[in-house]
């Protein structure tokens, strides 16, 4: 062995030893170390991984544990897994690619709650930030739409009207909606008492202006002088025959006026009845006063809006976030070609049968884990296989698929996706479908205004895609089984409320987005939950509505009988006075009457 | 310095007793470390060459001088290449084979250069190692007493050994 040159081998040996023992010892801490701060790079929250562990024989990496908490909730995880292996083959590796023919992930959970805040601690959120500004057109582009989309959905009015409806229902009090000095019906019975008083008043002149008296003394006076007068000669008979004329037409006269005394007395005599005479403007003033507990309106969108709107941003908001993500580490192909720097003549290569790998090439990922757990169900078990994850997806030349499936009596899941990202256009798409669901994923926080969302069942179809940077989505969701509020444990005006939201058993939302690169937005939200709301308010207000109605005619009636009563009393002497000497005044021209023979 | 120190081992290499085998050996291995274009073999071969005891200086010498010529003669090496890897349809399962092996893509023999250079400097072996050791075989017996008497080796043997005295001082 003299040819060997001892003093080189043995410290070249001593170094590789060296580092082969560091690697086995800390291999696995750089590892974790660069994972975690990489994964925190992309999702913009904290990542947490309990154990990692690497085989160098294998090439296999294990990973337990692995949390990454939601941005957009620090206190949740958006992912939780309990253990993911994989084995990568060597020889890309060397060519700094990762290629995974099959990895297995388990336990898979999402939206799991955290003990301790997710928040990156400020430095590294700084650099987040910058990385995400100079990232990602697309979540940019979406940002100003979503800001623009929460803004227009906090501008709806539908708090007002149900606060309006809650305070009518809080302030109802009939004395309180009546203005005596507004009521019609009063100021009728003021009226009909005048008029009385001035036809009293006309009658009195009338008749006065009947001089009856005067006339009954002429009459006396003719009969008298007609009985005394003797027919002497022919200027007698002319004279008397005059007389009687005259005394005919006293006669008539006096006839006459007793016809209008008799008239009078029938127009007089009828009971004086205030209340009865002024019902149907009662009634006014009874439709009057209820036209002020009037429903407020609602615009038919506006609930479903109110409800559903921020949560379909919100919803949105991740999924365009994720597909943003998926599009900046998979890219489109670019046509651009890598400029060759030739330092000496570089000959021809010569390609054997090989297979070329992209950057990270993952062909399959087994998946299973399990849908959040909440007081309505115990979570759905899942499983299923993500196929050729990869950084280049043309070398691949297949696109993502996803499948992913769960089942657990009534309670099923599908979730379906292909992102086709080969060539210099992409197409993504993403299908969710869930049933037997409960409504509390829906993550609408209960309130008054709100049915029991929460203990409901959901079915959601849901459908989302960005092609080429035009984003488009929609989701039909059916919330039914809606279960009824306990009214015994709501006290106050609320039970009102709860009286309303109780009618409600199912419905419909329809819910849609759209945007284009041009940064226009169309948000759209339906749902038959506003006219099942309008509804049970118009059922709700209707019967409130009677019921008051007839509290303020029975108030109303009250007040109009005080009223009356007043009046009728004020006039009641006045009329017995003027029946009185209509009465003597037709007992006089009767009594005249029958002297009259002629 | 380094010039200096450089010129001192090769006239130590000519003048001393150095084994002309251990010096051409070095000379053939460092010949195809200059003559391949790659960076991987070209270290494959240092660590040759630095575990065996082939005289190094003359490795270095050979390594220079073929790197020159490697430029010169790359038309050649690519025909060489061209014709191992693609015209003898013999070896197409071994090269195969080689490209889908771990590390061994990462040598670029699949490149006609490379190949060709690599070739090349294999068959240059023997007739490198042959000549060198005649040549140094030769000189030693019919100029080294000579030049050993040159003004100018003795003045380099005092400048390095001032140099040697000068830094000690200092």
């Amino acid at each position: 062995m003299k040819f060997i040159r001892w003093n080189f081998l043995v410290p070249t040996v001593a170094v590789i030893t060296l580092i082969t023992i560091f690697n086995i010892l800390f291999f696995d801490i750089i590892l974790k170390k660069t994972l975690i701060s990489s994964g925190e790079m992309i999702f913009g929250a904290k990542v947490e991984i309990n154990n990692l562990s690497t085989s160098f024989t294998k090439v296999s990496v294990s990973i337990d544990g692995l949390k990454c908490a939601d941005r957009n909730d620090y206190f949740r995880n958006l992912i939780d897994i309990d253990h993911i292996k994989f084995d990568a083959k060597f020889t890309p590796i060397l060519k700094k690619k990762l290629v995974i023919d099959e990895m297995t992930v388990s336990g898979l959970k999402w939206g799991t709650q955290r003990k301790t805040s997710g928040q990156l601690p400020p430095k590294k959120e700084k650099k987040f930030n910058k990385k995400e500004k100079k990232d990602s057109k697309i979540s940019k582009l979406f940002d100003s739409a979503k800001n623009k989309a929460t803004a227009e959905f906090n501008k709806l009015p539908s708090v007002n009207a149900f606060s309006e409806i809650e305070s009518q229902i809080k302030d109802f009090d009939v004395n309180k909606l009546i203005d005596k000095s507004n009521l019609q019906s009063v100021k009728e019975i003021e009226n009909l008492s005048k008029d009385l008083e001035n036809k009293y008043k006309n009658y009195q002149t009338t008749f006065e202006n009947f001089k009856i008296e005067e006339k009954i003394q002429k009459t006396k006076v003719l009969i008298d002088d007609i009985s005394k007068t003797k027919v002497t000669s022919f200027a007698d008979i002319s004279k008397t025959a005059k007389k009687i004329e005259e005394l005919k037409d006293n006669k008539k006269e006096l006839n006459n006026i007793l016809k209008e005394l008799d008239k009078a007395k029938k127009d007089i005599s009828s009971n004086l009845n205030f209340s009865s005479q002024i019902q149907d403007i009662i009634n006014k003033d009874v439709n009057n006063i209820s036209s002020k507990l009037a429903i407020p309106s609602l615009d038919s969108r506006n609930i479903s809006n109110m409800l559903l709107g921020q949560q379909w941003v919100n919803r949105v908001d991740k999924i365009i976030y994720y597909m943003s993500l998926i599009k900046q580490y998979m890219p489109e192909k670019t046509d651009k070609v890598k400029e060759q720097a030739k330092k000496r003549e570089k000959g021809r290569d010569i390609i054997f049968a090989q297979r070329t790998y992209p950057t990270l090439l993952i062909s399959e990922i087994n998946i299973s884990g399990t849908t959040v757990k909440d007081k309505q169900t115990s979570g759905l078990d899942f499983s299923g296989i993500i196929k050729n994850i990869s950084s280049s997806p043309d070398m691949v030349s297949q696109p993502i698929t996803l499948d992913i499936r769960g089942k657990n009596g009534t309670q099923n899941l599908a979730i379906e996706g292909l992102f086709d990202h080969r060539g210099t256009t992409s197409d993504d798409l993403l299908k969710i479908s869930m049933a037997g669901a409960s409504g509390q994923s829906l993550n609408i926080p209960e309130n008054d205004y709100l049915p029991l969302i929460n203990t409901a069942n959901m079915k959601l179809s849901s459908r989302f895609e960005l092609i080429n940077g035009e984003f488009s989505c929609g989701a039909d969701i059916l919330i039914k089984d809606i279960k009824e509020k306990d009214l015994a444990n709501i006290k106050g005006n609320m039970k009102y409320l709860a009286e309303i939201t109780n009618t409600i058993k199912s419905f419909n939302v329809e819910a849609n987005a759209k945007m284009d690169e041009s940064n226009s937005l169309d948000f759209n939200v339906k749902s038959d939950i506003d006219k099942k709301m309008s509804d049970a308010i118009s059922k709700l207000f209707s019967s409130k509505v009677n019921e008051a109605k007839a509290k303020i005619k029975e108030e109303l009636n009250k007040i109009v009988k005080e009223q009356a009563k007043q009046a009728e009393d004020s006039l009641k002497s006045q009329k017995d006075e003027l029946l009185k000497n209509i009465n003597s005044q037709t007992n006089l021209i009767d009594d005249i009457k029958k002297s009259i023979k002629y | 310095m380094f010039a200096l120190k450089m010129l001192k081992k090769i006239i130590v290499m000519f003048q001393s007793d150095i084994s002309p085998d251990q010096i051409a050996w070095g000379f053939a291995l460092g010949a195809i470390l200059g003559l391949v274009p790659n960076f991987l073999v070209k270290i494959i071969l240092f660590i040759i060459i630095m575990l065996f005891k082939v005289n190094l200086t003359s490795a270095l010498i050979a390594c220079t001088l073929f790197s020159i010529v490697g430029f010169a003669i790359d038309p050649l090496l690519d025909k060489i290449g061209y014709i191992c890897l693609v015209n003898i349809s013999a070896l197409s399962p071994l090269y195969n084979w080689l490209y889908n092996l771990p590390i061994i893509p990462f040598t670029k023999f699949n490149n006609t250069v490379v190949m060709g250079s690599f070739i090349l400097g294999l068959i240059l072996i023997v007739p490198n190692g042959i000549f060198a050791k005649k040549a140094l075989v030769f000189y030693r017996a019919n100029y080294r007493d000579r030049v050993a008497q040159w003004k100018l080796i003795k003045l380099l043997n005092t400048a390095l050994n001032a140099t040697k005295i000068i830094k000690k001082i200092g």
